[in-house]
């Protein structure tokens, strides 16, 4: 075979689209790829101008050919940028999704022997098959990206709800604490009262007696026994000291008292036996919880409280309820800006208990309003406080078939009212958890 | 009376490529120069009725040395070869005195027609 | 922009630096060259552009670490080239001034990623490919520069199998529209006693 029908055979045949053009964009040659594409052999279009061939990439073909032509060197066009030069159909037509050829295309010049540029060559590389992998990577990478996304989301919302649950069970863990506490210090304390008391009663009747020998002394008016009797008054200070020991056995009484109400109040407060439901005055656990947060809100606000006498006793669980009066008063505290007052109501309206916790404190804002009791919604950090967030508070009060609700606004204070049915329905303790 | 001639380029392959370029019928005395300083010498002693003069050099580049020679309003003929040739610097080269612009890689068939023109071979 | 500290020649690399003459030769080739890929570009577009002096060192991987700092707000492309002379062209184009350019090169408006994308390729085609032809025409070689592709330098490896690369670096800048951008030749070791020969023979 002759050099020349060789090479001819072997660029007609070539699996990339060659296309040879003048300077005024005519067709000089082009082999099978093109022709077979656009069903046009090559005696059809020899002589035209590409750009009427291909009016819809006009524009770009004219500007690269010419740059070859001013240039003299090879230029070049991506599928990634611009995927289709040529309009060819798919080449996979039947298990492919492209509905078009994606092509790199290389325009380069050839040189006549007087160093200008005689013609330039078009060549068409099909990229369908790479285009269709990097699309398919790119869209694994995305739907992994989001699902990636969506399991981190998931993983700070089980961090919150494990956090709170470690809250929680340290609250039942000090609660356990403090019942062990008190217990222990319960005895000692007694028997100190209780002798204090003895005390009390002996020092009284001693002292009683010294007076009266004193008189006695006195009447016989006789100076042996007087001077000594001023004498040993002077040396012992008695006079001081029948004024000072009531005095201080009354402190040491007090003193023991607090104690023992603190006890009380404590033991009040975490009742051990916490899930059980049984009937319970309401100010009662009020008053223990005030107790327990007396350092707290001692210097934060007054607390100012108006129980209404003779209240029947709830049936409840009277822990968490103590709980639920804790967070609201801590949350009232915090709410200070400055010294404030925190009023306490507690009444009934028809069938059921209200406790409404008011603060003079900076309020909520309307917009955190609504999400106040949601589960995970904070404002602070999950440590600060008692960590039974409102949302639990809220949930313990639904379970006690009643409801908690809040008034604010800022810069004045905010109002949370507690409403209990006195009567519940016979699935009141057994409420499924509402969240 | 052979040519006075000085070539200005602080490239020696330059130098000798304008060398090589000069007509083989020009009759010339060469002095090469390295610098602008050094060529502005060459024209005050009398070595340059033609300057073939590069525009980047130390000390003192091509625009200095035009610069200064127009200035001087010497008689010398100048002609500027750079690798350079948008239009802005042929304009300004021009403006400034020169008598021709040629470009590097130097033709010799273009410095010969030049010289014909300004009368020179 | 000025990246002096990007290669200093170093006195103890294997292959004999290039002597005096050598490096004022190659210079001027560059200089050459440097000329007429400005002109190339101004043929394109109708704008002014002011060159540099071309610079000529004895790189390292760690070299080439000073331009690769500028990725910031810089596009990278890189193109082989092989032939009787062996290595890379990098270019480094600012993103500052693109936007104008495309404008004059005519690209469809407007301009989004792919555009400038092919933006770059173009710029850094035309750039290296007349800085390249220049060399070529004067020293009687032959080489054949492939397709451009983009580069991004954050992702590359920090490990190379070379030591010594011949870097020749030219700057082009558009003052008009501030733009600035460079072409670096790398030729490797094998590459650089080639050249030399080439340079001695011009000097005969």
């Amino acid at each position: 075979m002759q050099q020349q029908s060789l090479f001819q055979h072997v660029v007609t045949q070539l699996s990339i689209g060659a296309c040879v053009v003048d300077a005024n964009y005519r067709i000089l040659f082009w082999n099978d790829f093109f022709a077979d594409r656009l069903q046009l052999p090559l005696s059809a279009v020899e002589g035209q101008s590409i750009l009427e061939l291909f009016p819809q990439q006009a524009a770009f073909l004219k500007r690269k050919i010419n740059s070859v032509f001013v240039l003299k060197n090879a230029t070049y066009s991506y599928w990634e940028q611009r995927p289709a030069v040529f309009e060819f159909h798919s080449s996979r037509p039947i298990t492919g999704e492209e509905c078009q050829m994606y092509q790199n295309v290389e325009i380069y010049p050839i040189f006549a022997d007087d160093n200008e540029v005689s013609c330039a060559c078009i060549t068409v590389h099909d990229m369908t098959v790479t285009a269709s992998y990097q699309q398919e990577l790119v869209r694994l990478t995305e739907t992994l990206e989001q699902e990636k996304q969506q399991q981190q989301q998931l993983i700070l919302k089980l961090e919150q709800a494990q956090n709170q649950l470690l809250q929680s069970e340290k609250m039942a863990a000090i609660g356990q604490l403090a019942a062990g506490v008190a217990h222990e210090i319960n005895n000692p304390v007694g028997f100190i009262f209780s002798n204090l008391q003895s005390l009390a009663d002996y020092s009284s009747k001693m002292l009683k007696a010294i007076e009266v020998l004193g008189k006695m002394v006195d009447k016989t008016a006789q100076p042996s026994l007087t001077n000594l009797k001023t004498d040993l008054y002077q040396r012992l200070n008695l006079a001081f000291l029948l004024q000072d020991c009531p005095e201080l056995i009354n402190e040491s009484l007090d003193g023991a008292r607090r104690v023992m109400e603190i006890v009380k109040s404590l033991k009040d407060f975490s009742h051990v036996d916490s899930q059980d439901w049984q009937l319970a005055d309401v100010s009662t656990g009020l008053d223990s919880t005030l107790r327990i947060l007396q350092n707290e809100l001692k210097y934060k606000a007054e607390v100012i409280k108006n129980y209404q006498p003779n209240l029947p006793q709830l049936y409840c669980q009277a822990m968490q309820l103590n709980q639920v009066f804790m967070n609201l008063l801590v949350n009232a505290a915090q709410a200070m800006e400055g010294f404030g007052r925190i009023t306490i109501d507690l009444y009934q309206q028809e069938e059921d208990l209200l406790v409404k916790i008011c603060d003079s404190g900076k309020g909520i804002a309307p917009e955190h309003l609504k999400r106040i009791f949601e589960p995970f919604f904070t404002t602070k950090a999950v440590g600060e406080g008692t960590g039974l967030g409102l949302s639990l508070s809220y949930s313990i009060i639904h379970r006690h078939q009643g409801s908690l609700q809040v008034e604010s606004e800022v810069g004045k204070g905010s109002c949370f009212t507690i409403r209990l049915p006195l009567h519940q329905t016979a699935a009141g303790p057994a409420l499924a958890r509402s969240l | 009376m052979a040519l006075q001639l000085t070539i200005a380029d602080d490239s020696l392959l330059s130098r000798k490529n304008i060398r090589k370029a000069l007509p083989s019928v020009l009759d010339a005395t060469i002095t090469e120069a390295c610098n602008g300083a050094e060529a502005l010498q060459a024209v005050a002693a009398g070595k340059a009725e033609l300057l073939l003069l590069d525009l980047q050099m130390p000390v003192l580049d091509g625009f200095g040395v035009l610069a200064e020679l127009q200035q001087q309003e010497v008689n010398t003929v100048i002609i500027v070869i750079s690798a350079d040739i948008q239009p802005q610097a042929v304009a300004r080269v021009l403006s400034l005195g020169a008598a021709g612009f040629l470009q590097k890689p130097l033709q010799p068939s273009q410095l010969e027609q030049l010289l014909l023109e300004v009368g020179l071979l | 922009m000025n990246s002096q500290a990007a290669a200093e020649p170093d006195a103890a690399e294997p292959n004999p630096a290039m002597n005096e003459l050598q490096r004022d030769a190659l210079q001027e080739v560059m200089n050459i060259s440097m000329g007429q890929a400005a002109n190339a570009l101004a043929l394109l577009i109708d704008i002014q552009v002011t060159l540099s002096i071309p610079k000529i060192a004895i790189t390292t991987p760690q070299g080439l670490d000073s331009f690769y700092q500028q990725a910031n707000d810089h596009y990278f492309a890189r193109q082989s080239f092989m032939g009787d002379l062996r290595g890379e062209v990098i270019s480094m184009i600012s993103h500052q001034g693109c936007a104008q350019l495309g404008e004059s090169m005519a690209y469809e408006q407007p301009m989004d990623e792919n555009s400038y994308d092919e933006l770059v390729l173009e710029l850094s085609n035309i750039l290296a490919g007349a800085c390249l032809k220049g060399m070529v025409e004067q020293l009687s070689t032959r080489l054949h520069l492939s397709a451009p592709a983009l580069f991004k330098p954050e992702l590359r490896q920090d490990h190379y199998s070379w030591q010594h690369a011949l870097l020749l670096e030219i700057s082009f800048t558009i003052e008009q529209v501030a733009f600035s951008s460079k072409v670096m030749i790398c030729l490797d070791e094998k590459s650089i006693r080639d050249l030399q020969q080439r340079i001695d023979t011009l000097l005969s």
